[in-house]
């Protein structure tokens, strides 16, 4: 009888093994199926992608004739920077470049450092009360921007920081953007109390604690926030359009457009029933690379930031 | 290591930044303010770099320590631009603006006409063509421009495109060329071309094979600067009543209307061929580029750009008489105005009369702006540009052989709000090529509710 | 003496703790409350920039204008928005989860096309906006180009078309859909392998995996990029204000367009602007409600039971 069974239990087990056999390679054979398909898929999509870049780059280094010529050839047939020339002299670009800079780099270092701040104060102090002010704060972020920037506008107008930069790098500098504490304050509750308050023990006051202990553990959570800090600060276009008149004080991204705006002006009145893309492209073409250089150095940072951020569970 | 190094390339950044842009930093922080009240600040056309560069040369010299700060900006971005620098408290101490414009900056102007008086030799107010100042008063009376150039809706033609067609258009049955025409311009348009002549020789010079045009008989220019008004005005109606508001569901709107979307697509049963470009079909580079037989309205300050193109032959006429008179061309004037809190009152004013004064406007004639003056028009030397400088100060004068032929835009504040903003919209639409096309009668219905709700809303 | 010197330990925490916080407060009390309050206050008012002095109180002036239908630019505008949230949201979801789905077949390279893919989420608004109007071009442009290459004798006229010039746009917001993509990636990492396996050893096929495992799991993640993405989407402006400002036939108006003409350009009405901007924050607040009321049905969480 039990020799019955187990020879039956082993035949089960065989006839399990085998089909186990069997499918593992018809999973082979489907994932390999999968990964020729994925792969078409992927590099046609790759080059939905990158199509409008390669044309952009092109169209940037073809000299008008081309342009006028054959406008819907897509590499030029004599490579010439005039378009980027004609760029930089016509334009103070340079003057666009080093506003955005300096912009973008204040902008970058008070977020980082203030949002760190205030973020230390909540954790480190239990203050009746603190969660309710943080909730408080954090129903700020709900407003969209709109209902606020107009009586900031108002209000700027009247202290006259209009066509200054002071719209741009006075605020920051107060709590550095709600999100950025919050980020701030989910990374420092990380950090044990214990060693709060062995310093404090050994005589130090907050500040020191928090400039000497803190600000060398959070690097991981600033470059986060650094590098959201400098993409939205980079790539804002609305607070120039609204606070930036003078030319000499434009970042690069009203530069950019005001280079585009000229050129199609000149549609009604210029010879010739082509606009001069290649400069417009050339414009652009300086906008993007820097933000593609920056993404290349610190790629790991963009990646594990974004999913920080998009990952609230 | 890593650390270090990205440390390193940020301070660099920054440094970078930071004084390369200095310039940018001091006027960053409100510095370049401080109070120079010699200098002279004005938004000028980067158009013509060239010659306001040469003429603000000039000027610093002669009247020295004025100096000008010229905002250079896109010509069409001018006005917006200036508003928005009033509006934020860095108006400009010279105001661009023109006839249109009196009620516009109307709370903005400083009252020239003591100025005028006071400097009258220099100002030489009667050598300005008539037709122009009474133009430039606001509702109080007051004068508050002084003209620089002005611009009258006209017929230009390429000859050479007609020359090609002669017979075809002499057998068109167009009105016949006033007595004492020369044989060799019998064909050319004239001054007693009614609309439908204009559509008749559009059509003999609209050539296409298979759908693809390879010439237009005509230009089409859209907004309010274009022909849509000259439409309606010319069928005997306007845009605006007395009151200030707007009348468009009306039969000689809906008239007008006809003719701009005749123009894009034809009209059987009026007997209208198509003779311009509907949206989506390629322009051909307009009237400069050759391949365009007409441009109806036109602007005088292309007079200048049309003479430097090679082989580009052209001639003008006043506009053919539209469905119930003639009257209606678009006349505007550009001009120079003083902003009324300017801090440097006297330094504009010497600006805006070297500007506008007989040598200037001499000189501006010479870089090819239109003779505002009698004696720079008397200057002309090319007897072809002399004669099409007569042409338009004869249509702008209403006591000229044309009456009131010319015609002024509404000059209520809120016109270019409705006609840009709300009308634009709606007539564009007109002639839009694909579902989102919508008929003549819901278009001015919609126009008259529209803006009639706008000033309603805003205005009263 | 020494009393004074020495406060209580708590009262010197609560100290320390404003003094921390207070950038914060400052920044909530200058750059939130107070134009919080003040919008509200213009948006009942007729307050122009350029006339400071002749505001006058209008009561709900403003706002019945835009609802009756007297400012003809509100309802267009809002259609168009809504219009273009819609597809924006659903699309770049979309193209996010297939793409993130796609790269974890784990096929060689997947860095390279992780970065094809991401990095034009990245660039400026404006540079990619500026980049597509020539790639769109009706003439010229590549699209256009290859539509004729293909036979199709008259192309759509894109931007220039009041038809055509909002599905435009939508397409060219597709194109920043990287930053949905990663999000996803890291998701899809998050999901315990054995329940595809449990899975697979039921017998079931990719379908069902996908509809039974993979979205709900994902559920959350996909609900909070929804109501981020609205929030974002509804407030579009960049794209709009560089390609074709209001559009033909003001097609492409958006809302905050809208609101940008109306409050920053002459002649700079910021008392109607102010309700114009109200009526959003409700709007995205009665929308971001209504998603938490039926997350109830979509959204499943892993420490939930069955």
């Amino acid at each position: 009888m039990e020799e019955n069974i187990v020879i039956e239990e082993n035949t089960v087990q065989a006839q399990e093994d085998l089909s186990k056999m069997d499918r593992n390679q018809k999973a082979k054979k489907r994932s390999k199926w999968n990964k020729i398909i994925a792969y078409i898929v992927l590099i046609v999509c790759s080059c939905i992608m990158i199509l409008p870049l390669l044309i952009l780059l092109c169209t940037s280094l073809k000299p008008y004739e081309e342009l006028v010529e054959n406008p819907t050839a897509i590499f030029p047939k004599q490579i010439t920077f005039e378009a980027f020339a004609t760029v930089f002299n016509e334009n103070p670009y340079f003057v666009y470049l080093s506003n955005t800079v300096f912009i973008t780099v204040v902008n970058v270092i008070a977020c980082c450092f203030t949002s760190a701040f205030v973020a230390y104060g909540f954790v480190r102090f239990r203050v009746k009360g603190s969660g309710f002010i943080f909730g408080a704060f954090l129903s700020g972020m709900l407003i969209p921007g709109q209902v606020l920037t107009i009586p900031m506008f108002e209000v700027y107008k009247s202290l006259g920081w209009i066509n200054t930069f002071f719209p741009f790098i006075v605020p920051c500098w107060f709590g550095g953007g709600i999100f950025n504490v919050f980020l701030q304050r989910q990374f420092i509750r990380g950090i044990p109390s214990s060693l709060f308050e062995a310093a404090e023990i050994d005589g130090c006051n907050e500040m020191e604690i928090f400039f000497r202990i803190v600000m060398r553990l959070v690097a991981p959570v600033m470059i986060t926030i650094a590098i959201f800090t400098f993409m939205n600060s980079w790539n804002d276009l609305y607070g120039p359009l609204l606070y930036l008149e003078d030319p000499d004080l434009w970042t690069l991204a009203k530069g950019i457009y005001m280079i585009y705006k000229a050129e199609m002006g000149q549609m009604g009145s210029s010879g010739g029933s082509i606009l001069p893309w290649n400069i417009i492209s050339a414009a652009n073409v300086f906008a993007i690379i820097p933000i593609i250089v920056l993404y290349f150095i610190a790629q790991r940072f963009f990646i594990e930031g974004i999913s920080t951020t998009g990952l609230k569970e | 290591m890593k650390k270090r190094l990205f440390l390193v390339l940020l301070c660099l950044v920054f440094a970078f930044g930071a004084l390369s842009g200095c310039r940018g930093l001091t006027k960053g922080f409100g510095g370049g303010k401080e109070e120079n009240t010699n200098e002279i600040s004005v938004l000028i056309d980067n158009k013509d770099k060239t010659f306001f560069e040469a003429m603000i040369k000039e000027f610093e010299e002669e009247h020295a320590p004025y100096t000008v700060n010229a905002i250079w900006t896109a010509g069409d971005d001018i006005q917006s631009t200036q508003a928005q620098k009033i509006a934020t408290g860095t108006a400009p101490d010279v105001i661009v603006g023109g006839d249109m414009y009196t009620e516009v900056y109307r709370r903005n102007l400083y009252d020239l006409t003591e100025l005028i008086e006071r400097d009258a030799e220099e100002v030489a107010i009667d050598d300005i063509v008539p037709g122009i100042m009474e133009n430039l008063k606001d509702s109080e009376g007051r004068t508050v421009f002084m003209p620089r150039f002005f611009n009258i809706s006209l017929l230009y033609y390429n000859k050479a495109l007609f020359d090609a067609d002669k017979d075809a258009l002499l057998k068109a049955g167009i009105t016949p060329a006033p007595e004492g025409t020369p044989e060799d311009k019998l064909h050319y348009p004239h001054e007693n071309w009614t609309i439908e002549d204009y559509f008749k020789a559009g059509g003999v010079l609209t050539k296409s094979k298979n759908d693809v045009y390879s010439q237009w008989g005509s230009s089409t220019v859209g907004g309010w600067w274009g022909e849509w008004l000259i439409h309606l005005r010319q069928a005997g109606s306007d845009f605006m009543n007395d009151e200030g508001y707007v009348t468009f569901n009306t039969d000689e709107a809906k008239a007008a209307m006809q003719i701009w979307f005749d123009k894009a697509y034809g009209n059987e049963e009026l007997g209208r061929p198509k003779i311009s470009v509907a949206p989506g079909q390629a322009d051909l580079g307009g009237f400069q580029s050759g391949k365009t037989a007409m441009e109806y309205g036109g602007h005088t300050a292309s007079w200048a750009r049309f003479d430097q193109i090679e082989g580009l032959e052209w001639g003008v006429t006043v506009l053919p008489t539209g469905l119930e008179r003639r009257d209606g061309a678009e006349f505007s004037i550009e001009g120079y105005g003083i902003y009324k809190e300017s801090k440097n009152v006297e330094g504009a004013w010497e600006f805006i009369k070297f500007m506008t004064g007989t040598e200037g406007i001499q000189k501006g004639v010479d870089a090819g702006f239109l003779a505002i003056r009698e004696s720079a028009y008397e200057s002309i030397e090319d007897a072809e540009k002399k004669e099409k400088t007569a042409l338009a100060m004869e249509a702008i004068d209403p006591n000229g052989k044309y009456g009131t032929y010319a015609m002024t835009l509404p000059k209520y504040e809120y016109f270019s709000e409705l006609a840009n903003g709300i009308a634009e919209k709606w007539i564009s639409l007109i002639i839009a090529n694909d579902s989102s096309r919508v008929s003549i009668d819901e278009a001015c219905s919609r126009i008259e509710k529209e803006c009639n709700d706008y000033i309603e809303l805003n205005y009263k | 003496m020494q009393q004074k010197i020495f406060l209580k330990r708590s009262t010197r925490k609560t100290i320390w703790f404003y003094i921390f916080i207070l950038p914060s407060i400052l920044g909530f009390l200058a750059f939130v409350v107070y134009p919080v309050g003040r919008s509200l206050y213009l948006s009942f008012t007729d307050m122009q920039l350029t006339r400071p002095d002749e505001m006058k109180w209008v009561g709900l002036k403003n706002y019945l204008a835009l609802f009756s239908g007297k400012d003809p630019f509100f309802w267009q505008a809002l259609k168009n928005t809504f219009i273009y949230a819609v597809c924006n949201i659903v699309g770049t979801l979309a193209l996010g989860l297939l793409s993130a789905m796609l790269l974890n077949v784990r096929v060689k390279g997947q860095n390279i096309f992780r970065t094809i893919f991401y990095v034009p989420s990245l660039l400026p608004a404006v540079a990619t906006a500026i980049m597509f109007r020539w790639v769109f071009d009706p003439t010229n442009g590549i699209i256009n180009t290859i539509l004729r290459a293909i036979g199709i004798s008259n192309p759509p006229i894109w931007l220039e078309g009041a038809s055509t010039a909002l599905l435009t746009l939508i397409i060219i917001s597709l194109y920043a859909f990287g930053g949905k993509m990663i999000i996803f990636l890291t998701g899809l990492n998050g999901i315990n392998r054995s329940y595809y396996e449990a899975a697979e050893i039921d017998g079931a096929g990719y379908w069902y995996k996908f509809v039974k495992i993979t979205l709900p799991l994902l559920s959350p993640i996909i609900f909070y990029n929804t109501i981020m993405g609205t929030i974002g989407a509804l407030q579009v402006f960049t794209e709009g204000f560089v390609v074709s400002g209001a559009g033909p036939g003001n097609s492409t108006l958006f809302y905050v367009l809208r609101l940008y003409n109306l409050a920053y350009q002459e002649p700079y009405r910021l008392g109607q602007a102010s309700a114009m901007a109200w009526v959003l924050f409700v709007i995205i607040g009665a929308i971001t409600a209504v998603y938490f009321i039926f997350s109830k049905y979509f959204v499943f969480y892993e420490n939930e039971g069955k």
